[in-house]
């Protein structure tokens, strides 16, 4: 019952650099959200903050809990309105000419996948699913 | 029980399971007890209660019976949160592609 987002990425610098931008807090604050206490350790808490939006209070509680320098950085990401934390993986691969990142978020508790499956089970009617499908769609 | 979000009210099976039944056809209360025959009427019925007041349950009377109906709204906000999620870190990556572009770019 939850849905993973995956993105990947090619960028023509190498992964020391890309790592670099990953895992400075200025370079974080710079393209991503600004952030507080950023420290490149296992364990260490930190925090995205950024303009509120409805439904959002603009802050994103993180913690650290996977660092493999220059290759892998994994942390939680609890933004607001989230009973549980979300995981953001960070995957580079070195090639040639360039970087691979892997964007990897997973962990949100979501209605998509449980639909799926019980569509499977109980062979929904056709208008419902159709319906179903044209709220979300919405 | 009210909740704040609709992640938790979903987190236990029980309840998933009776709203795909509902998402079928609109029972009532006697009728979605009996599909848990492994569940006592009263926790089927608190089960319910529970998605009734977090309005994944809509209740209408037809004659002396009252119908539950599933209520699909409320589960839009998560699907929203996984598609908004998606758009930003597109932009975000975009941004990253944009940064390193500045901050690396060849001189001369």
């Amino acid at each position: 019952m939850s849905k993973a987002i995956e993105i990947s990425r090619f960028y023509p610098y190498s992964s020391d650099k890309v790592w670099a931008a990953l895992t400075d807090p200025e370079a974080l604050s710079e393209w991503l959200m600004p952030v507080e206490d950023f420290q490149l350790k296992l364990h260490q808490k930190f925090r995205f903050k950024t303009k509120p939006s409805p439904g959002f209070d603009g802050i994103v509680h993180c913690q650290i809990i996977e660092v493999d320098a220059p290759k892998t950085l994994v942390y939680h990401w609890q933004g607001g309105g989230m009973k549980q934390p979300t995981t953001v993986r960070w995957q580079l691969k070195s090639i040639e000419d360039g970087t691979v990142v892997k964007l990897h978020h997973s962990g949100f508790i979501g209605v998509d996948g449980w639909i799926i499956k019980k569509i499977l089970t109980f062979g929904w009617r056709k208008i419902t699913r159709k319906k179903l499908v044209a709220f979300l769609a919405k | 029980m009210r909740e704040k979000d609709i992640f938790r009210v979903i987190a236990d099976p029980t309840r998933r399971e009776i709203i795909s039944l509902l998402t079928q056809e609109a029972m009532p209360m006697n009728a979605i007890a009996e599909r848990f025959p492994d569940i006592s009427r009263p926790a089927v019925s608190k089960h319910v209660k529970v998605l009734t007041e977090n309005g994944l349950i809509a209740i209408h009377k037809d004659g002396r019976e009252r119908f539950c109906h599933a209520q699909l709204k409320p589960l839009k906000e998560i699907s929203d949160w996984v598609n908004q999620y998606e758009q930003f870190w597109n932009e975000k990556l975009d941004h990253l592609g944009d940064y390193l572009k500045q901050k690396y770019s060849k001189k001369g």
